[in-house]
């Protein structure tokens, strides 16, 4: 402690979007400048923006500049994104297949995640430091991306580009689309936290501008008439909407035209506020009593159907009168719809028949709603299949019969909103001799840190220890000014990188479920890192990665010897049921 | 029946068949004049060390070695198993050296020592879930110490405020102690709520030579003894579940040791024939 | 204050690190610092801050992890005004628990080293008490252990060393020699013998009763662990069965039945449940002294019968007034001759009635024409005795004679009346006879040890020599013999003293009683008469006789001494009939022995010594104390078929090609008669059954090849071990 290695306290934009690895080039003046230049940027007014975040600094820092050959993919369907696009000139192709027979099946390209080999694994056992929280000094080490068959690789300055080898080939055998200058696309996954739709890549040469989910939101924050927010809207309607209304199955061999006059029909509906994470952290606080009104309704009990709703992002929960209060009996998921079995029953009874349960949202909320007539009119070609057609709901009454979890414990997880989580950790203290094996373990696959507290809310038996869900929606990344906290672009963890974290705490603070610690980090020998201005110890936020790099799954899990810490995922009610029963 | 149930009876008539089995064919190989002590000797050895390797897969936690219960169970039944081989290799004596009967004492031990170890970790679990507020066990002093503090503020206050010594005396003769340091852990692992009556009775005993706001006092008091007893309760039980391994650990090296050294001199002295 | 203890909040909270091996040392007040120490143990907790400079004052620069700037804030000089409060870390629960697990370890370790290093070893490491047998050299770990006279470090690759058995085995063997030449092999015996007697067992075969149950399932089961294939020519150790250092009290010797059968052909369920019989165990020979019981018991021991035979015998009443317990308690043997047959059979011995044996005869001249130069020849020659004279001459003296070539010549010859050449060579023959009795006159045994070697004359002159009553009858019969013998030496006419048949009839001495060498006028011979039972010159004689037997016979004389001398009517003469004297053959059988060929006579009956089988055994003693109904006849009951119809059984005796003479079979082994019937099986497992008389194979059978007595010993132990 004496004597403390001290350094600057990393900021934001210490690291610009464009020294980030696979940057092909500095973001110049002139660059900015350019897109200055060109439409929606040149509409925004500069001035609306605060004297600490300027437009200008925005562009230089958030964005880069991206100029592709035939064939480049830009991004691929199913990876996490955390950058939308815009581009500057020359046009890009999306692929507009379903996925299981579309080119990502067809074209392997994607990086294979990077687990450690067993030798790397045994051999982590020496290397880790005995001093906790050790950070080697920062620097940035580029992924090496595997070349596939259908898939080139092609190195471009610090870049490696994945490329269609033979386009013509790919356009002859996919339904593509083009998307011409001065379009954006991944915008929608870049903030929506949700994964890429499809796979996008270039059609012929052509310049992008590849910008930070941040450094967007930062821009429709103070873009004073929401045009920028308009106008995504619009796009999503236009481009996203066939393909995401395709994914339910009731709507999934509907008729291109008919798909059309669809698409004009759906109404858009929003619940909540998207952008910050407080509804989050308020509801999460009320624990196991239900206030549903903090929740707002999405449908009533009892209401007749307008349409059949389908979550586009965010989480809603199914819930029942019961005497004089409600029972939570499940919860949907983006993907997920709510009312076709109701619409369909009443189609063939010709008389309406009422919604059977309510849906509330909690938190925000973002549902499409297609009105009854038009899936009437739709139903009206397949008569027969209709009850069959009736979505899979995953997480409605149909499981919720034979559910073996008690309608209290599924009221504690929805509230708690550990529903969300795709690897909830689980520990049943019927079970739990407290031996900290799984502590222990977790330690040694993160360089002798822990990377969750054995403690957390309970219920009954079950303790939802303080560890990351890897939330389907993650509220953490919300206020991340770096984006050191994203979505790992093979798996869809959550993780946090430490040569961009700067110790700012926002992910901790919006965590609801304290799963995000900050830690004191420290160099080779044990030494505090301090900040060379004021002395004071550099924190940097620590979670839980679910081991994404050791062979073999998370540690902890494999690591109790009594069976009684699980990360379930949430998003099923099924597998928690299963993972829950005794 | 659950799943765990199955799994039990599944691995249980497993060992039961493989134990028949191996007093069987010991037997014969006697008959046929083998040494079978030999033979028991080694396989009893060979797995004394698969058990040992339990504790080293845990160390090597994030290597891919198969699940850490998986594991338990191997260990639980292949440790059961033991007892049966031992008994075969001892030949149901005595044995009347002494090096041999620390040995056999060592085993012993060792065996006894996981089959206590194993009932714990199946019905502690259930009661500590059951009682009192689940913490970690490495900050149950600082528990401690907060409620203490909280007890002596009240009881400092109290002293203040009226000129009677009614509470301060029953802290100072009845609850200091019992403050101190974690207590009746003895009692607690039998889960008898003796102390704990004992003390809320010494306090009942009280209330009627109490003023009104003396009595609020003894409330919140009375409050804090039950939580504390009930911390201590985890302390007992969670104390527990960590020290037999305390017993269970050390004697296996120990037991390795002794019997690496027994085989030598026994092949030595007796002859691998 | 109700809200929980537990604070779980990110910023309350913080990792707990199990793994790193230290605590705060102020954690058991409840006050931990909130870095705890370092990998190294050594707390890091700086409560005093560097201020820093801001404009003209200092300003405390202490983190929020350290508790934040402090109140007081830096002295004026610019130094910190909190106090060291660094505390001694202690190690966790985790690191306790490594380092007392290392600790165990290395004081067991030690402890071995101790134990075991030591040269001799020290006497911890004894693995308990050896039996009171051996606790004389308990402590002295080299008498058996060969490790022990390593050094220890040796010690391992000792342990290693598949030999070592064996090689401790040998050092058993320093005291226990008894195990004999193979100690190693199973049985301690070449695994040839034991296949042989397996075989003589297998020629019982018929009579084996299998086992109900076949084998049992153990030792059906044992094949598929272990077929014991090599166990005929596996090495055991000793330590194979006899396991030391199980006490004082603890029995080496004991042996599972199973683990017997496990290497055995046949295997049975119990004694009573597929054991062999056991006849070929009782009577596994033809008795050494020929006695049919059937026929004494039935017929001569008959009241009545036995008073017309021997009016002055006393008939036996029970098995035990001819037999009797051997001191060792093992057999029952007989009571002897003198007690048993005597009284009956003496006479018979020194008959009175018969001759006697002819050892030597001059039979009468007989020409085919009585020319007087040929008389001359011949000399002079007694006259005519009363009998008729011997035709064919005495063994014995073909025996004196085989040598002389001229007489054997003559002696050809004979008979051939007509032949001239007859006549010619006829005092070759008489001169062979009168030589043969001139020689001994001059030098006595001498002469007749120089014609038949030593062995015979020895057995002939072993008693009273036969050489005076020669000298007699030369005296006698031939006065002037020396003188005629020295003319024909020197080819001068013999004097003219006497002629055939002149020489005057003296009075016949006969030796009227007892036995031994005497002269019979009436036949012109020498005969011997047992003086009684167990003659010694008699059985010299005959012993002399059948070691003859073995050489192959050359020429007719040795074939018809054999066929006469072992004639069991005793008389050297043909058509003499068994009332001769000497009737030893008669009960004392003869037997050739296997692979020599050789043969013996029984002259004794058996003893505890001659022994059927080494590995069984059967005690008499224990048996004859108890209650049996009928006594021995409960177990040995006379076979009444197997009696003999003719005179003699055919197992003992049978008659030559001529059917003139019996002839003893030789052959001891087969056929088996006992004159008794098989002892059943079952009559044993009347009582040897588990929990009654006990069925361990150890009760009959030792594993050793021990001498009996030892067995005997044993049993006795044993059976003291039992009653305790």
């Amino acid at each position: 402690m004496s004597t403390s290695v001290s350094i600057p306290r990393p900021r934001r934009w210490d690291i610009p979007f464009c020294q980030e690895s696979e940057s092909p080039r500095e973001m110049l003046d002139e660059d900015v400048d350019r897109v200055l230049g060109t439409a929606p940027f040149s509409e925004l007014d500069a001035d609306g923006f605060k004297k600490s975040l300027p437009l200008r600094e925005i562009l230089k820092n958030d964005t880069r500049i991206l100029s592709l050959e035939q064939g480049d993919i830009v991004v691929r369907l199913g990876d996490w994104g955390n950058t939308a696009f815009f581009i500057l000139n020359g046009s890009v192709r999306v692929e507009i297949e379903p996925p299981d027979a579309g080119l990502t099946a067809t074209l392997p390209g994607r990086t294979p995640p990077q687990k450690k080999s067993l030798f790397q694994t045994v051999a982590q056992l020496w290397q880790n430091h005995r001093e906790p929280e050790f950070r080697a000094s920062p620097g940035m080490q580029a992924g090496e991306p595997a070349a596939g068959d259908a898939v080139g690789t092609r190195s471009d300055g610090a870049a490696t580009r994945l490329f269609v080898q033979d386009v013509p080939a790919v356009l002859n055998e996919y339904r593509t689309v083009t998307i011409d200058e001065g379009h954006w696309f991944g915008e929608l996954a870049a903030l929506g936290r949700t994964p890429r739709t499809a796979t996008v890549f270039a059609d012929g040469p052509c310049e992008l501008l590849e910008i930070r989910w941040q450094g967007l939101r930062d821009i429709m924050r103070h873009d004073r008439d929401g045009r920028l927010r308009a106008w995504i809207e619009g796009v999503f309607r236009e481009r996203a909407l066939s393909a995401f209304l395709r994914t339910e199955t009731f709507f999934e061999d509907v008729s291109d035209d008919a798909m059309a006059e669809l698409v004009e029909q759906v109404e858009f509906e929003t619940y909540g506020n998207y952008d910050s994470p407080q509804p989050f952290r308020e509801l999460a606080k009320q624990g196991a009593e239900l206030h549903l009104e903090n929740e707002p309704f999405v449908v009533r009990q009892g209401d007749y159907p307008n349409g059949v709703i389908l979550i586009r992002s965010g989480l809603a929960r199914l819930s029942e009168k019961h005497h004089h209060g409600h029972r939570t009996i499940g919860y949907l998921m983006p993907g997920q719809s709510y009312g076709i079995s109701e619409i369909s029953e009443g189609y063939q009874k010709q008389e309406a028949v009422p919604f059977r349960y309510s849906l509330t949202a909690i938190g925000y909320l973002n549902v499409v709603v297609v009105p009854t007539p038009v899936v009437e009119k739709l139903a009206l070609g397949k008569q027969t299949s209709l009850p069959a057609a009736a979505s899979p709901e995953p997480a409605t009454p149909k499981s919720q019969e034979s559910s073996d979890i008690d309608g209290f414990l599924l009221d504690f997880m929805v509230n708690g909103r550990f529903i969300q989580g795709t690897a909830t950790m689980v520990i049943d203290l019927d079970r739990c001799t407290r031996c900290d094996d799984c502590v222990r373990a977790c330690a040694v696959a993160h360089d002798n840190n822990p990377r969750f507290i054995r403690h957390g809310p309970i219920h009954g038996q079950y303790m939802f220890a303080n560890a990351c869900l890897h939330c389907s929606d993650p509220v953490c990344m919300i206020e991340c000014p770096t984006g050191s906290i994203h979505r790992n672009e093979r798996d869809g963890l959550i993780v946090i990188t430490d040569q961009t974290c700067i110790g700012c705490a926002q992910c901790a603070n919006n965590c609801p479920y304290d799963a995000i610690r900050m830690v004191e980090i420290r160099d080779d020998d044990g030494k505090f890192i301090v900040d060379e201005k004021n002395n004071r110890p550099l924190t940097q936020a620590t979670k839980c990665d679910l081991c994404q790099q050791i062979p073999g799954g998370p540690a902890c899990q494999r690591a109790c010897p009594h069976d009684a810490l699980q990360r379930i995922d949430m998003r099923m009610l099924e597998t928690v049921e299963a993972a829950l029963q005794p | 029946m659950n799943r765990r149930t199955r799994r039990r009876i599944r691995n249980g008539s497993i060992l039961a068949f493989v134990a028949v089995v191996l007093v069987l064919v010991e037997r014969l190989l006697e008959i046929s004049h083998w040494r079978t002590a030999y033979l028991t000797g080694w396989l009893l050895f060979g797995m004394i060390v698969v058990l040992a390797l339990y504790n080293f897969r845990k160390q090597l936690a994030i290597v891919p070695l198969g699940t850490s219960a998986g594991w338990l169970q191997f260990h639980i039944y292949a440790g059961l198993l033991t007892g049966v081989v031992f008994l075969l290799h001892v030949a149901l004596r005595i044995p009347n050296g002494t090096f041999e009967c620390v040995l056999a004492a060592a085993y012993a031990a060792t065996f006894l020592s996981g089959i206590v170890g194993l009932a714990m970790s199946r019905s502690f679990p259930g009661r500590l879930t059951a009682r009192g507020e689940e913490v970690l066990f490495e900050r149950i002093p600082v528990y401690l110490k907060q409620l203490r503090d909280h007890v002596e503020k009240v009881v400092f206050k109290c002293a203040e405020a009226s000129d009677t010594t009614a509470i301060s005396d029953l802290y100072v003769n009845d609850l200091k102690s019992f403050f101190e340091r974690p207590r009746n852990s003895f009692w607690h692992l039998v889960h008898s709520s003796r102390p704990r009556k004992r003390l809320l009775l010494a306090i009942q005993s009280q209330q009627r030579f109490l003023a009104d706001d003396e009595r609020d006092a003894m409330e919140t008091i009375t409050r804090q003894v039950q939580r504390k007893d009930d911390l201590d309760y985890q302390y007992a039980l969670q104390g527990a579940l960590k020290l037999w391994l305390f017993v269970h650990i050390p004697l296996t090296y120990g037991l390795l040791v002794l019997s690496i050294f027994h085989g030598l001199a026994a092949c030595a002295y007796g002859g691998i024939s | 204050m109700n809200e929980p203890l537990q604070q779980t909040g990110w910023k309350q909270s913080q990792y707990e690190r199990p793994t790193h091996g230290w605590v705060c040392g102020r954690l058991c007040d409840g006050t931990p610092c909130q870095f705890g120490p370092d990998s190294r143990g050594s707390c890091q907790v700086k409560s005093q801050c560097t201020p820093e400079k801001k404009g003209d004052r200092y300003v405390c620069t202490r983190a929020a992890i350290e508790g934040g700037p402090c109140k007081d804030g830096p002295l004026p000089d610019g130094s910190c005004c909190q106090p060291d409060s660094r505390c001694q870390p202690k190690r966790n629960l985790f690191g306790i628990r490594r380092r007392t697990s290392a600790l165990v370890a290395v004081i067991s370790l030690a402890a071995c080293l101790f134990v075991f290093g030591g040269n001799p070893p020290t006497s911890p490491m004894l693995p308990g008490e050896v039996t009171f047998q051996h606790s004389a050299v308990e402590h002295d770990c080299s008498t058996c252990h060969v490790a022990a006279e390593l050094d220890a470090h040796k010690f391992a690759e000792h342990s290693f060393n598949g030999d070592i058995a064996i090689a401790d085995s040998k050092l058993c063997l320093k005291c226990h020699a008894e195990i004999g030449p193979q100690p190693f092999l199973p049985h301690s015996t070449e695994h040839l013998t034991l296949a042989g007697q397996a075989d003589s067992q297998q020629t019982e075969g018929e009579t084996r009763s299998s086992s109900e149950h076949g084998r049992p399932l153990l030792l059906t089961l044992a094949k598929f662990v272990d077929d014991r294939s090599n166990a005929k020519t596996d090495e055991l150790a000793c330590s194979a069965c006899h396991q030391e250092h199980r006490g004082k009290d603890f029995d080496l010797t004991l042996l599972g039945d199973l683990q017997c059968q496990s290497c055995h052909a046949d295997q049975f369920h119990s004694f009573s449940d597929g054991h062999p019989e056991i006849t070929q165990f009782a009577y596994a020979r033809r008795p050494r002294i020929y006695f049919d019981h059937a026929r004494h018991l039935s017929q001569y021991f008959d009241e009545t019968e036995f008073r017309r035979l021997m009016p002055d015998g006393t008939s036996p009443t029970a098995c035990l007034a001819c037999h009797e317990p051997e001191p060792s308690g093992l057999l029952i043997r007989t009571r002897g001759y003198d007690q048993m047959c005597s009284a009956c059979h003496a006479d018979e011995i020194t008959d009175r009635e018969t001759p006697g044996i002819p050892f030597l005869a001059i039979p009468d001249v007989e020409l085919p024409d009585e020319s007087s130069d040929v008389l001359a020849a011949i000399g002079e020659w007694p006259a005519k005795p009363i009998d008729p004279p011997i035709r064919v001459l005495p063994p014995f003296m073909q025996l004196l004679l085989q040598n002389d070539k001229a007489f054997q010549a003559a002696a050809s010859l004979r008979g051939s009346a007509t032949d001239e050449t007859a006549t010619q060579t006829a005092p070759d023959y008489y001169w062979g006879i009168k030589s043969l009795l001139y020689d001994i006159l001059r030098d006595g045994d001498a002469a007749i040890s120089q014609r038949i070697g030593d062995d015979f004359s020895e057995a002939v002159g072993s008693q009273s020599s036969m050489v005076p009553s020669i000298v007699a009858v030369a005296r006698q019969w031939f006065p002037n013999l020396s003188d005629e013998a020295k003319a024909r030496q020197q080819k001068q006419p013999l004097p003219e003293l006497a002629t055939v048949g002149d020489t005057p009839s003296l009075v016949p001495l006969e030796s009227a009683t007892g036995g031994g060498w005497y002269l019979r006028d009436a036949d012109h011979s020498i005969r011997y008469r047992p003086t009684g039972h167990g003659d010694p010159l008699l059985q010299a004689w005959l012993d002399a006789t059948v070691r003859q037997l073995i050489q192959p016979a050359e020429g007719d004389q040795q074939t018809d001494l054999i066929s006469q001398l072992v004639n069991p009517s005793g008389s050297g003469l043909p058509g003499d009939g068994p009332t001769a004297a000497g009737r030893c053959l008669k009960c004392h059988t003869v037997d050739r022995h296997d692979d020599s060929g050789e043969l013996v006579i029984n002259w004794r009956g058996r003893r505890a010594g001659d022994h059927a089988s080494p590995l069984t055994h059967f005690l008499h003693s224990p048996h004859m104390q108890l209650p049996l109904d009928a006594g021995c006849v409960s177990c040995h009951q006379i076979d009444t078929e197997s009696a003999a119809k003719e005179t003699y059984h055919p197992a003992f005796f049978a008659r030559d090609n001529d059917a003139q003479q019996w002839l003893p079979v030789t052959d001891w082994k087969s056929p088996r008669v006992s004159g008794f019937e098989a002892i059943p099986r079952q009559r044993c497992a009347q009582c040897h059954v588990e929990g009654s008389a006990g069925d361990s194979c150890l009760k009959c059978h030792t594993y050793h090849a021990l001498p009996v007595e030892r067995h005997i010993s044993d049993f006795w132990k044993q059976a003291s071990r039992l009653s305790r």
